[in-house]
């Protein structure tokens, strides 16, 4: 093969390359995946949250990988399915059956894609 | 801003650092090479770095200032070499070679644009960026030992969430786009490595062929891009016997670094612990005469084994499959006479190499038919002594053995699959190199 051809054909194949990458990055981040509509919807939380502490999780959805989902998205920080701290974390599809917690109090609550996410903790 | 800034000066310094260290000890290893070889170590640097950051409770920006003291020692006792790897190079330096590699390298891209995933495989989110969140921070990394996070298996190495959470930490956010990144330049490595030192041997034909394996083969593809840690192990497991290889042309101070990498094997995957203890007993019964190897492979492997030794001992809990929980450790003759369980596996194991690893399969039964001694060679009875052991671990999984094998097996195979290809072209150049040779020589006659 022609040794000046490759000379200009290298650079041009390495931004090629580059270029497609940048793109493609470009579109992951602009794309919504349902992480990324829960952790929206989770964004304002943390806050509200001492970071060391650990919150419950409650949810009226059957699916086991919510839970992991919420995990992922609130990591640093804890989030247990199994005990009920004083802090819990609410999800609560509209169309399920939405459980109200006496002696608790909302600290900040919202509602997108048809799913009530609130943080909510024991009344002292 | 600082911090983004500090961790490029110091990233960049310190793989010119390596590049300097790899060189002086790697003898005859072509430019690539020596490359490819320092970005490898550079990863495993830089969670060899983020380990006693979280280990000592200390922030991002003492073990930047830490570095960056590192890189300026450096720098000062090397700046000869430094004025080397900077000087420049136009594109006319570009040859035939460098040229397939950037074709594969274009071809492998189009695959990451098309299939990559935002957050990767379940077990990439679930599992290896879970943890790199839950290190990100050093002050509540203790988390990761939760029993609530338990399911994502704690007592995993952490090399690859360090490797995330230290440029997290460095870009000042928890983008998905750096886990993405590290997946791509995995994806992109195993293959050119492969190429260059085959190329390095002297024989272009099996390195173009070792190109066009990885190009095409959709199934390392689907995984590599998967952002999981097991394409980190294989890239690893890849460089070690790379290293071992040229160690026999150079046995001079390589062994350090073929201790070094082989010991941080044992810092990505449990399964990479079995292989680095395999691999050093190996290498101890092999050079059991030659004491001033041996030293030199010890030192190498000293500061990755500390770092592991030190994660399994203080910090992590014990694995599900060794634990006391694992009930089948306590009905070994059952589980050991259950022919049914051989069976199951052996049968997974063939499907699964038919379905995904025909490459490999082909190029073991050419191998089989002209050279069978390569079967005899230390490389090849470490990746059988693999084989074996991950065997047994099947037999006494307390999981549901069916579905053990299906979520596992595919990626055990992908963690010896790269090192398997770069061995099995090796011994069929050396067939092809020896039949050349005594065709010359009986020409001669």
């Amino acid at each position: 093969m022609n040794l000046t051809k490759l000379k200009y054909t290298a650079p041009v194949l390495i931004i090629a390359t580059i270029l497609m990458v940048i793109l493609k990055l470009y579109q992951l981040n602009k794309i919504d995946f349902d992480i990324d509509i829960l952790a929206k919807q989770l964004a304002p939380l943390p806050k509200y949250i001492k970071p060391n502490s650990t919150i419950g999780l409650y949810t009226n959805n059957s699916d086991p990988q919510l839970f992991m989902e919420v995990q992922y998205i609130m990591a640093p920080q804890i989030v247990s399915n199994t005990s009920v701290p004083d802090t819990i974390l609410l999800i609560q599809n509209k169309a399920g059956l939405v459980k109200t917690f006496e002696h608790y109090r909302t600290i900040i609550q919202n509602q997108d894609n048809g799913r009530i996410v609130s943080l909510i903790t024991k009344d002292k | 801003m600082i911090t983004l800034l500090l961790t490029l000066i110091n990233v960049f310094l310190l793989f010119t650092g390596i590049y300097t260290i790899v060189k002086r000890v790697s003898a005859g290893d072509s430019k690539p090479l020596l490359l490819l070889s320092s970005v490898v170590i550079l990863f495993i640097v830089i969670s060899l770095f983020y380990f006693p950051m979280l280990a000592l409770n200390q922030s991002f920006i003492t073990l930047q200032l830490l570095i960056l003291i590192i890189n300026l020692a450096h720098i000062y006792f090397t700046k000869t070499t430094l004025y080397d790897f900077f000087k420049y190079r136009s594109f006319s330096s570009v040859n035939l070679n460098c040229f397939w590699a950037l074709g594969a390298v274009l071809f492998l891209t189009v695959y990451f644009i098309l299939f990559a995933s935002k957050y990767g495989s379940w077990d990439a989110w679930a599992i290896w960026n879970l943890h790199a969140k839950l290190i990100s921070r050093p002050e509540l990394w203790h988390n990761l030992f939760s029993n609530n996070v338990a399911y994502s298996h704690s007592d995993y190495p952490l090399m690859l969430p360090s490797i995330v959470a230290f440029f997290w930490n460095g870009v000042g956010s928890l983008s998905p786009i750096i886990p993405i990144l590290v997946s791509y330049s995995l994806l992109l490595i195993i293959p050119l490595l492969i190429y260059f030192s085959l190329l390095n041997e002297g024989d272009k034909l099996y390195a173009y062929l070792a190109l066009i394996i990885f190009v095409i083969d959709n199934n390392y593809k689907t995984i590599a891009i998967s952002q999981c840690a097991d394409t980190l192990l294989s890239l690893l497991i890849l460089l070690t016997f790379i290293q071992y290889k040229n160690l026999k042309t150079d046995a001079a101070n390589r062994v350090y670094i073929l201790g070094f990498i082989c010991a941080s094997c044992a810092w990505v995957k449990n399964e990479g612990v079995v292989f680095y203890i395999l691999f050093t007993i190996g290498f101890l019964l092999s050079n059991y005469k030659n004491i001033q190897t041996l030293k030199k492979y010890f030192i190498g492997m000293i500061i990755p084994a500390l770092v592991v030794v030190s994660f399994k001992l203080f910090f992590s809990p014990a694995n599900d499959l060794i634990s006391a929980n694992n009930k089948q450790l306590f009905s070994l003759v059952t589980v050991l006479s259950d022919t049914g369980r051989y069976l199951t596996i052996f049968k997974f194991g063939i499907n699964t190499l038919i379905s995904n690893y025909m490459p490999a399969l082909i190029l073991i039964f050419v191998v089989l038919t002209l050279n069978r001694k390569a079967f005899l060679s230390f490389p090849s009875i470490i990746i059988s002594s693999l084989l074996v052991i991950y065997f047994v671990i099947y037999l006494i999984t307390p999981h549901d053995l069916s579905w053990h094998l299906s979520t596992s097996l595919y990626r055990l195979f992908q963690q010896i699959y790269p090192a398997l290809i770069y061995l099995l072209l090796l011994s069929l150049k050396n067939i092809r190199l020896n039949g050349f040779s005594v065709a010359h020589n009986t020409g001669n006659r």
